[in-house]
């Protein structure tokens, strides 16, 4: 087990920088996820930290130590790939082995890990099969499996579930974490998916272009997105935007007008905020309600799942198609108009000039 | 048979294209087969056969047979009589156009017949001697020994110092690594033919001359090789050879558990090729051996046959031994062979 | 059986283990990427003794003179073995010249290959658009054709030495026809002509491998657009495979070329070293007898033969290179 901390970590390929100069800091047993767009840097910041990259500038420390220079073994980190990268010529057992033996460890001791990992993972019916003579998710666990018989520091996994099917992806999901919590080690996953990122890690890590956008837990950058980028990230369906000015700057909040809004107060620290600027207002789905009068959305689709209902809307004089999650049955037409109502405490306002969030006032 | 030789494209009758098609192909066929298949059939006759002109197809050797009161064995003929009526006998001598033959059933009596009336009869034989004779006579089992040991332990190399070269052309990255895949890449241009004088310049400065390790290193390295087992590993996953080093492998137990294991297809292909390859080599063996208990076969029949160039049973049957190693390999590979060319374009 | 097997491989392994040892120290010295420098160095090495070092000297020796056979013993002569390979009465006549062999070979070689090429090109592309016909036996025959390419120089000279030879099957069978028993390796012309039609039957299979694959690589649409079209399979053949596989053939072509350039091996065994007299004789049976089998072994001149011809060669690869670059378009 492990406490990693990265320090001003840079990465440059030939001349592209694909990290910039990143620091995090990840305690020991955290799960961690690292979320962001395709060719973010996702696997880059990974591989950095496994050691099958050398990192340009910058430092990698785990206990304190600095491991800039040490082999993946050396850190003995486990890491679980995308495809698994199972040893095709090998079976199961093999597979599992393979670490071992590379350290030279005693046969008994190997084989008893083996049992151990093959019991836990229930693998031990496919122990002498290849791995093209099993299922995805069974390649899946070997791969877990060939992490675990090491007993790493820190687990690293790439985007591990992106192969399986939606149902398999779930339930390994839910292993995974399972197995989190037995082990306890520290473990950081990779994944462009933000809902396995929000269930399972304990912290988030939002990347993006090389760089880090927030560090949180889950629920805070749900609720308090530090920048356009994760508000917009984090969350499914998208956060709703639209663009407005401030009208007013005082103790209680920012008071701003847009095409549908008028002079709304949304409790947030004012800081440098100027009466003028441009700003974009951010209010989810889900936190839009219906009520008998408010401002008014004409319907241009919905869908209708029967526990909840997403409704998709223009508001006047916004250029903008707003979303609606409501938690529960509706029933409407299209064209219909029907009337929506935001409360303040959940809307979120972000300079135009920086992208930064206005922090809220907390109760 | 015939269905499958006049099945046509046209699902009916035979064009004239067709026609002309199987013509050439048979053509083709007989042309290749027929100085080969003469070459074995001759292999198996007896010295005198080999000699004798105009030739029999099949290896064949005179009936002989023992008759009482003669000292030595004498030969059997076929008697036609006049009348039609045919029948066995022993040639005693032969004077002009009459031969004095007996009866073998009652050897006390001989009489004369005239030649035309007698044929002499001859049964199937195959002369294995003109196979085992040049093994215990002549050098030809140093000369086998000599190849299979260059054969064996070259392609042992070739596999092992291409497939390490493929490895860090594929997997690695190092400065001056395009160069130096360009500069393998250009030596593919660069015949032997050319370099042949001062190549064997460094062999003898290597104290290599007459050396079959001579024969051997110059040969491992071959940029066919390098290059065919450098697209095969260009299709195993970097995230493998990651896995591995997460799992702790040092990079040449990389290479040893991991990468090797996994060509075995081109690898398989690669050896074939060798072992054809240091089989028929014949230029660079000339050059490099001199003394004859270092030739290989190619080199020690090519010696053999200026040397006693009227012993032809003895010329083929080392020529059929020279070619049959490649035969079998091809009898049982071929579809690798001809893929493997087609695919690469090397011979 | 299994078990033998695994045995071997535990005892290789745990001598590659020992292997292991020296390469893991030196990954931690100089770092898992450049490792590949170890990886390509016994390869290197191969390659800078036998092929670099000699490209290099054989250049130098074709500037020197003497039977000496290390470069520090040999006088520097500068053109002089050029200029003598080059010294001749008319390139037309060798027998003007210094180095008559030379340019017999010369004059030779040039013949053969002119033949040779032609010769192997016309029969391998008939051959190929043969076998690309065929839909069953393709595989039997593409093999049987391929199958001389695989014998040794030496055994497919001895077996046509011995087929053609005066008491061999072709004597039989033109005495039986009513011809006249020849000694063909004997006779100028005949010879000549068997050592073209030996190389033919030797090499075609190859070509006709590499001709088929650029057949097989004919989109079979354009063939089915023809037939709907009513097309005569024989103007199918002027009109779509041969202007498609054109690109092919030039490069093929080129390679014949630079493979006819050098030849030497079976012509030697089945001519007994070039003869009847030089009738025979190539290039490559020159710079041979130059180094190696004469009594003075002159291996300036030697190597001035040699860069000559190797510089034929490049002009001729740098042809294929150049028709191959196309031919990808
Ligand atoms: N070896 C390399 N050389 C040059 N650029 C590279 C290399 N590897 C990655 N990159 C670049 O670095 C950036 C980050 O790549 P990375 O693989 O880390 O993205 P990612 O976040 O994992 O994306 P994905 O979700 O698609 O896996 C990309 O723009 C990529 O093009
Ligand atoms: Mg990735």
């Amino acid at each position: 087990m492990a406490a990693i901390q990265l320090k001003n970590l840079h990465k440059r390929y030939e001349s592209i920088d694909v990290m910039h100069h990143v620091n995090i800091d990840i305690e020991d047993g955290e799960f961690v996820a690292l979320v962001g767009p395709s060719g973010c840097g996702k696997s880059t910041l990974l591989r950095l930290i496994s050691g099958l990259e050398d990192i340009t500038s910058g430092e990698i420390l785990f206990d304190g130590k600095i491991v800039n220079r040490l082999s993946p073994a050396e850190r003995e980190i486990a890491m679980v790939f995308q495809s698994y990268a199972l040893y095709p010529h090998m079976t199961v057992k093999k597979n599992l082995s393979f670490g071992l033996e590379n350290l030279n460890m005693d046969r008994a001791i190997i084989e008893e890990r083996i049992q151990k990992a093959a019991k836990l993972l229930d693998l031990l019916p496919y122990m002498d099969r290849k791995p093209r003579a099993l299922s995805g998710g069974q390649r899946q666990r070997v791969a877990i499996g060939r992490a675990i018989v090491r007993n790493p520091k820190v687990f690293l996994f790439d985007e591990p579930l992106s192969n399986l099917d939606a149902k398999l992806r779930v339930q390994t999901r839910g292993e995974i974490t399972k197995l989190h919590k037995k082990l306890n080690t520290t473990m950081i996953y990779v994944t462009h998916d933000q809902v396995e990122a929000m269930t399972m890690a304990e912290k988030i890590v939002v990347v993006n272009a090389g760089r880090i956008e927030q560090v949180g837990k889950p629920l805070d950058l749900f609720e308090r997105p530090a920048n356009r980028f994760v508000a917009e990230f984090i969350g499914s369906p998208k956060m709703n935007m639209f663009k407005a000015k401030i009208t007013k700057v005082d103790d209680s909040g920012i008071e701003v007008t847009s095409g549908t809004i008028d002079h709304f107060t949304i409790p947030v620290i004012s800081e440098s905020a100027k009466i003028g600027d441009s700003v974009t207002l951010g209010v989810r789905p889900s936190h839009i309600e219906i009520a008998e009068s408010g401002i008014p959305l004409e319907i241009t689709q919905l869908e209708c799942m029967g526990h909840e209902t997403f409704i998709y809307g223009s508001m006047q004089g916004e250029s903008e198609e707003l979303v609606a999650h409501l938690p529960h049955h509706f029933e409407a037409e299209i064209g219909d108009t029907i009337f929506l109502r935001f409360t303040s405490q959940f809307m979120h306002v972000f300079c135009d000039k920086t992208d930064q969030a206005f922090k809220r006032i907390e109760a | 048979m015939l269905k499958f030789l006049t099945r046509t494209r046209h699902h009916g009758k035979m064009d004239i294209t067709d026609i002309l098609s199987w013509l050439w192909l048979t053509l083709g066929t007989a042309v290749i087969a027929i100085p080969i298949a003469w070459a074995m059939l001759s292999s198996l006759k007896t010295e005198a056969e080999v000699n004798s002109f105009p030739p029999s197809l099949i290896p064949q050797s005179t009936v002989n047979t023992q008759v009482e009161g003669y000292d030595k064995d004498l030969s059997v003929w076929q008697w036609t009589k006049t009348d039609g009526e045919t029948k066995q006998v022993a040639l005693v001598r032969r004077i002009g156009i009459k031969a004095t033959v007996v009866d073998m059933d009652k050897p006390e009596k001989t009489f004369q017949v005239p030649i035309s009336e007698i044929t002499q009869l001859k049964d199937v034989h195959f002369q294995w001697q003109n196979y085992t004779d040049p093994l215990e006579r002549f050098d030809f089992f140093t000369y086998i020994k000599n190849t299979v040991f260059v054969t064996v332990v070259a392609t042992i190399l070739t596999l092992l110092l291409n497939s390490m070269a493929a490895f860090a052309l594929s997997k690695y990255k190092f400065r001056g690594k395009n160069a130096i895949f360009m500069l393998i890449l250009s030596t593919l241009m660069l015949p032997l033919s050319v370099i042949m004088v001062p190549a064997f310049i460094v062999i003898v400065g290597l104290n290599l001359a007459d050396n079959l390790w001579g024969v051997i290193f110059a040969t491992v390295a071959t940029p066919t090789g390098v290059f065919m087992l450098r697209q095969y590993m260009l299709t195993i996953p970097d995230d493998l050879i990651e896995a591995a080093r997460v799992d702790a492998a040092s990079e040449f137990r990389i290479y040893w558990r991991i990468v090797l294991p996994l060509c075995a297809p081109a690898l398989a292909v690669l050896a074939i090729f060798s072992v054809i390859w240091r089989w028929n080599d014949f230029l660079w063996p000339l050059i490099v051996l001199s003394s004859p208990e270092n030739y290989t076969l190619q080199i020690g029949l090519n010696a053999f046959q200026g040397q006693f160039s009227v012993e032809w049973h003895y010329i083929l049957a080392m020529t059929v031994i020279a070619l049959l190693p490649v035969t079998i390999v091809f009898l049982v590979l071929q579809k690798y062979i001809t893929e493997g060319v087609a695919g690469s374009g090397v011979k | 059986m299994k078990n033998l097997s695994a045995f071997l491989f535990s005892i290789l392994d745990r001598f590659m283990r020992f292997v292991e040892l020296p390469t893991v120290y030196l990954q931690k010295k100089i770092g898992v990427q450049r490792m590949g420098y170890l990886f390509v160095a016994p390869n290197m090495v191969l390659f800078s003794l036998f092929v670099f070092l000699p490209v290099g000297l054989a250049i130098a020796y074709a500037f020197t003179g003497g039977t000496n056979m290390l470069i520090w013993d040999r006088p520097f002569v500068g053109l002089e073995n050029f200029s003598r390979l080059l010294n001749c009465g008319s390139y037309m006549n060798p027998a003007s010249c210094e180095f008559d062999l030379f340019w017999t070979a010369v004059h030779n070689t040039w013949w053969y290959t002119l033949l040779n090429a032609t010769g192997t090109l016309v029969m391998a592309l008939i051959t190929a658009v043969v076998l690309n016909r065929l839909t069953k036996g393709k595989a039997l025959f593409r093999s049987i054709f391929f199958y001389p390419v695989l014998l040794s120089p030496v055994v497919v000279g001895l077996i046509w030495k011995w087929f053609l030879a005066r008491d061999g099957l072709l004597n039989a069978l033109v005495l039986d026809l009513g011809g006249e028993r020849t000694i063909f390796l004997l006779e100028v012309w005949w010879s000549r002509f068997w050592v073209v039609y030996v190389s033919i039957w030797f090499h075609m299979g190859f070509f006709t491998l590499i001709i088929l694959a650029g057949l097989q690589a004919i989109p079979r649409d354009i063939y089915e657009a023809a037939k709907v079209d009513g097309t005569s399979e024989w103007r199918q053949f002027w009109r779509i495979t041969l202007p498609l596989l054109t690109p092919n053939l030039l490069v093929v072509a080129v390679l014949l070329l630079i493979r006819s350039v050098q030849v030497f091996d079976e012509a030697w065994v089945l001519t007994d070293g070039g003869g009847p007299g030089t009738a025979n004789t190539f290039i490559v049976q020159f710079i041979y007898q130059t180094a190696f089998s004469s009594e003075v072994r002159l291996y300036g001149l030697a190597s001035a033969a040699s860069v000559l011809m190797g510089l034929a060669l490049l002009a001729l690869t740098l042809i294929q290179v150049w028709l191959a670059k196309k031919a990808e378009y």
